[in-house]
């Protein structure tokens, strides 16, 4: 990347944010007094300290002395107070815009093709949701309320000092500019050095990690001295590059506490020299010292910040850029779905992907009640043929018809509570049982969910939990086996009462009393429905009553189970026989 | 487990470097009382109108700073020697453990969270060595800037560090509260993130039940939740903060309400006030510090403790035993050793081997019994979860057995896992781990091999075709965990890699996915004209089956019976039933 794009994205563009910051103008009306109290009494309590050294050691009666040391204390109590309020505030304002966008993000990003996900990991998208919009709401609590506080601290520190005298208010003006701009030259010294150190530091890591992993290869053959030999060449690689790091760094710290050292020393003696000329009292003088010493703090401050102000404009950048994104499957529909099983067919049916033909020309029809199974190689397009049918994605020409009508005009919510799909792999979600099962709909009567469970042969299980089904499912259901889980998604199904259901049978072996019970459990959910089946087990298709074989987006078998097992030249005859360990691999020649 | 005595040793090897720093960081902290002094002389001078003792005040200050300056820049170059020093000593320590100590070594956690061990744990440690060694300079600065105050005025003194004892105290006494929202603030965001994760990873489910709203929904009560949290978190860290902070504001202004009728009365002068108002809010900052570093103490104790927990069974002086980091130049690689021909395996005698999974959630094996005869080739069988990975990692040392012996020839075998390696056992496990490594290291780990054995190795493993297909052959990086190579060529190359160990007694377990049926049938043929090798092998493959001197049937943790494979054909039922099964 260019340097000239990476400031192109970093600049703070703030339109996404601007619908959510309309509303809380009263939020940001208290952070601002807040803030403007602060800095005021911040500014104003060194004054009360000059004052009271000023008049000390002049003729004042000693309760004027107790007034000014009471009002002191009194202002920094207030001043402790307005800056607890203000940050309170700032993250109350970056909290609630965080959520927000949040919601909004994750909705938007929901409502995209399914194409778009399976392009973008999981994790990829926390980053999205939840990595970028929190460095969106760290800038309201951190940067707006630091950095403004800072800049107006520095700019009444400036007025202040010229108010007292014109020399000291240069000498801090001047100061400050030689600071920022020192940080500023200094500001890139030592980035190549960490950013070498953070590549042999993740070499460290990615090491051990590695070595963790393999820890019984390892130990039973003996390469354990191996292992520490080698390890010893990435320490020594880490050691060297980090040192140097660390030593880059330390300059600009250096630097730094120098700078603002030197800096107490000029006030020092710019006060003295003040002084003596009779100028200025002992009071200002020590109040030049102290707005001097006040400066590090918000030019710190100020530097740090304007990191976190770039990290922020590049998430906004990429959020904008999400929110950009549209879905294109059109959700227009306004037909309803009978109650009864459906029936499903595709008439000349073409899919392409990206240009790439991945299903030509099918057509098929699968008559109400009818049990079928897909079978055929990985990227055959069985799957697409499941997808185009819960509509991820439209056909690129050919129309696919459900309940005879084409799948267009069906009504969004009809189709999805008609037809039921059960994906191969089975995400279950933090929650309770009911949540897992009604994926968090809340209007399920308990009932038809503990009928669902039990109806799935999950009955027992149910029975042995202390809450039943508000009993909570450890993070992500990971006291469940994997054949629990594709259980609970038979329950998910079933509670839908669907016409069509659509399943991706997991091509992994499971033991054999759970196959017994999971595909009693699909005996029952598919019964009086139709069903579609990507079939991995030959006892699976031992129950259906269609075959459809496909090959390189072609339907090149499809008949009646019997009639196709008891043709000896048929695909699924062969396939039959060359069928391993009671599994049906995806890579078997056919 | 109280850290301390971890910390004080870690130091060790590196004495001098230790002290030194914590000399160079004392005068860096004591320095500053100094300054505070020449500011009150330059303005007692100025009351006095003594301009030449301000300006000598004034370039006292100055060598202060410069000399404070040299003692950061120096105590930096050699720390930062010594803390990459201690901190490698401690990731090295736990590494060396886990990969060479005897006994079985099981991760008692996950590889995640064991790196963020060796990653975040360590830190900690290295972090409360350091400030021990801070310690000193901040025990030094508030002695003597005290000593300088109490010097001036005591019962000033007195004012000054009531308010900053009674932050600290408020401090320590909130910190069980700060620490209980920080974690609810963790959680809470976990639920969030993980949430969020769960969402996108179903949502292909999630899509087809059109379900996204009421999901939605949920994500939002856990979003409130999570500001909740993170609310009250930042309210009382704030507090905390301006608790310290207020503290020398409020210290100043009790100094000045009774210092008030002293300065009248002409016992405190100008510079002795300023001492005060120059010392007090440095001090606050270093009581702050002084809890800060209160807290370290416990946050080190769990890294401690959690360090000890990877180890397992690790002395706790096995942090910081002094080692070497890296010797100048690499030793060179060792060839394969070789048994001398008296200690080579004769028979390998197992009895009544058992073990059970701590949390019971795999099969264990119970009393497990049979032997393996020189050039013998044994497969171990039987179901999905009857034991068979379980029995080939207990006897190898990998699990910890629970009961049972041994014996190699007649010698009992006390810890197998430094026992059954090379040259006397090598193991290839059902998902063999590569690691991120030229393939050749992959297979050799490390010893040097002559080309014909290396030859001898691939051809073995059968793995001359993959080697045409990689880019650099056996010279190709193969990845991350292997990821580069293709689940059949990295379980391949772990075959290849016990190969190459020229080991005595060859452990597979199932090499089903590397091969197909016929390859396979070819690698026990030219492993025996090749090799005088004992195998003992997982496997439900009829070729195996068929040229097994002897089957292990093992059925829910217990052998079933034990013979050859006509014998259990013709009485075992199971067996017939395994045997129709995989045709």
């Amino acid at each position: 990347m260019n340097p000239e794009e990476t400031a192109e994205k970093s600049r703070l563009n703030l339109d996404v944010l601007r619908p959510y910051l309309a509303t809380r103008r009263g939020w940001f009306a208290l952070a601002a007094l807040s803030i403007i109290i602060g800095v005021g009494l911040e500014l104003w309590i060194p004054q009360i300290l000059a004052d009271f050294i000023d008049e000390a050691f002049g003729d004042v009666p000693l309760s004027q002395l107790v007034r000014l040391a009471t009002i002191y204390i009194a202002a920094g109590v207030g001043a402790q107070l307005m800056s607890i309020a203000s940050r309170y505030v700032g993250t109350a304002i970056g909290w609630s815009v965080a959520n927000d966008l949040r919601i909004d993000a994750t909705r938007h990003v929901a409502s995209l093709d399914l194409d778009y996900h399976t392009h973008t990991s999981a994790g990829a998208l926390i980053e999205r949701v939840d990595g970028d919009i929190d460095a969106v709401a760290k800038m309201f609590s951190h940067f707006a309320v630091q950095v403004i506080s800072g800049i107006l601290l520095l700019g009444g520190i400036f007025v202040l000092t010229f108010r007292e005298n014109v020399l000291a208010g240069w000498t801090v003006v001047i100061f400050s500019g030689f600071v920022v701009l020192a940080m500023y030259l200094l500001r890139g010294f030592a980035v190549a050095a960490t950013k070498a150190e953070r590549g042999t530091s993740a070499e460290l890591y990615g090491f051990i990690e590695e070595r963790l992993a393999a820890i019984e290869d390892i130990r039973a053959n003996g390469a354990g001295d191996h292992v520490m030999t080698t390890f010893e060449t990435v320490m020594r690689r880490y050691y060297t590059r980090s040192v140097s790091a660390w030593i880059k760094r330390s300059v600009i710290w250096t630097t730094s506490i120098g700078m603002f050292s030197l800096g107490t020393l000029l006030a020092l003696a710019v006060g003295a020299y003040l002084v003596f000329q009779g100028q200025i009292t002992y009071g200002v003088a020590f109040l030049i010292i102290q707005y001097m010493s006040k400066l590090e703090g918000p030019i710190e401050e100020i530097t740090d910040q304007m990191q976190e102000v770039q990290k922020a404009a590049a998430g906004l950048g990429r959020l904008r850029e999400l929110f950009n994104r549209q879905p294109t499957v059109p959700r227009v529909g306004t037909s309803s779905l009978s109650t009864d099983p459906l029936e499903v067919e595709f008439a000349s049916v073409t899919f392409a992907y990206d240009s790439e033909p991945v299903l030509d020309d099918v057509s098929f029809r699968i008559a109400p009640g009818t049990h079928i199974g897909l079978l055929g190689r990985t990227g055959s397009g069985k799957s697409t043929i499941t997808k185009l049918i819960a509509r991820f994605y439209d056909a690129s020409s050919g129309t696919v018809l459900l309940d005879g009508r084409p799948i267009a005009d069906i009504e969004e919510a009809s189709l999805r509570a008609r037809v039921a799909m059960i994906t191969q792999d089975v995400q279950l979600f933090e929650g309770s049982v009911r949540d897992n099962v009604a994926m968090f709909v809340p209007d399920h009567d308990d009932a038809l969910i503990e009928n669902a469970l039990n109806e799935i042969g999950l009955g027992q299980w149910l029975a042995s939990l202390p809450e039943g089904i508000d009993t909570h499912l450890d993070t992500a259901g990971k006291g469940l086996s994997s054949g629990e889980a594709q259980l609970v998604a038979l329950a998910r199904a079933y509670l839908l009462d669907p016409g069509l259901v659509i399943l991706d049978e997991p091509s992994s072996r499971v033991d054999p009393a759970t196959e017994i019970v999971l595909s009693a459990a699909l005996d029952r959910l598919i019964q009086g429905r139709t069903a579609i089946i990507i079939a991995h087990r030959l006892a699976t298709v031992a129950h259906v009553d269609e075959i459809m074989v496909l090959e390189h987006g072609r339907v090149v078998e499809h008949g009646r189970r019997a009639d196709l097992a008891a043709s000896p030249d048929s695909l699924f005859a062969h396939l039959l026989e060359t069928a391993k360990d009671g599994l049906i691999r995806d890579e078997v020649q056919l | 487990m109280n850290p301390f005595p971890v910390a004080w040793r870690i130091s060790k090897p590196w004495p001098f470097m230790f002290w030194i720093n914590v000399f160079l960081w004392a005068g860096f902290h004591i320095f500053p009382v100094i300054i505070g002094v020449m500011v009150g002389r330059v303005f007692d001078a100025l009351d006095q109108g003594d301009q030449n003792l301000a300006i000598t005040a004034l370039w006292i200050y100055l060598a202060v700073i410069i000399g404070r300056l040299v003692l950061f820049q120096s105590s930096i170059l050699s720390y930062s020697r010594l803390w990459h020093r201690m901190i490698l000593l401690v990731r090295r320590n736990l590494l060396d453990y886990l990969m060479r100590a005897p006994g079985s070594r099981v991760l008692p956690m996950s590889t995640g969270a064991a790196v963020s061990t060796f990653r975040e744990d360590s830190d900690q440690l290295v972090d409360y060595v350091e400030n021990l060694l801070d310690f000193f300079g901040l025990a030094g600065f508030l002695a003597t800037s005290i000593w300088i105050m109490r010097s001036i005025s005591p019962t000033l003194t007195m004012w000054a560090i009531l308010p900053m004892i009674g932050a600290f105290i408020a401090t320590r006494a909130l910190s069980g509260r700060i620490k209980m929202y920080r974690e609810r603030l963790r959680t809470s965001t976990e639920s969030v993130t993980g949430f969020i994760g769960d969402f996108f990873t179903a949502i292909e489910s999630v899509k087809a039940t059109g379900t996204s709203g009421p999901m939605i929904d949920h994500l939002a009560e856990l979003n409130e939740d999570r500001q909740r949290s993170a609310l009250r978190d930042t309210f009382l860290d704030q507090l905390v903060r301006s608790l310290n902070r207020n503290m020398a504001n409020i210290s100043t202004g009790l100094v000045l309400l009774a210092g008030g009728s002293l300065i009248q009365a002409g016992q405190i002068s100008i510079g002795d006030l300023t001492v005060f108002l120059i010392y007090i809010p440095r001090m606050t900052g270093y009581m702050a510090w002084g809890g800060q570093m209160l807290a370290q103490h416990f946050r080190a104790r769990v890294a401690v403790t959690r360090m000890m927990r990877l180890m397992v069974d690790a002395p706790i002086t096995q942090i910081t035993d002094p080692a070497p980091l890296w010797q100048d130049g690499q030793p060179p690689a060792p060839a394969p050793a070789v048994l001398s021909p008296e200690r080579r395996l004769r028979r390998l005698t197992v009895t009544d081997l058992s073990f059970g999974f701590p949390d019971g959630d795999a099969q264990g094996i119970r009393e497990v019994s049979f032997t393996l005869d020189r050039g013998s080739f044994t497969v171990v069988t039987g179901r999905i979860g009857s034991g068979k990975t379980t029995l080939v990692r207990v006897l190898l040392g990998l699990l910890p057995r629970d009961s049972g012996e041994i014996r190699w020839n007649d010698e009992l075998i006390r810890d197998p896992s430094s026992f059954l390696v090379p040259p006397r056992s090598a193991y290839t496990p059902q998902v063999p781990r590569l690691v991120s490594d030229t393939l050749v290291s992959n297979i050799t780990m490390g010893r040097s091999l002559d080309e014909s054995t290396l030859g001898e190795v691939i051809d073995l493993a059968r793995m001359t075709t993959d080697l045409g297909q990689l880019e650099s052959g056996l010279d190709t990086v193969v990845g991350t965990r292997g990821a580069r190579l293709s689940g059949g060529q990295v379980q391949r190359s772990a075959a290849a890699r016990m190969f190459a160990t020229n080991a005595d007694l060859l452990v597979f377990d199932d090499l089903s996915s590397a091969l197909d049926v016929r390859t396979e049938a070819e690698l026990w043929k030219r492993l025996f004209e090749l090799r005088d090798a004992t195998c003992l092998v997982v496997s439900h493959r009829h070729p195996a089956l068929q040229r097994a001197d002897q089957i292990i049937l093992m059925k829910d943790g217990r052998v079933d019976d034990t013979g050859t494979l006509q014998e259990l054909l013709g009485r075992n039922e199971e067996m017939r039933a395994l045997w129709e099964e995989t045709n």
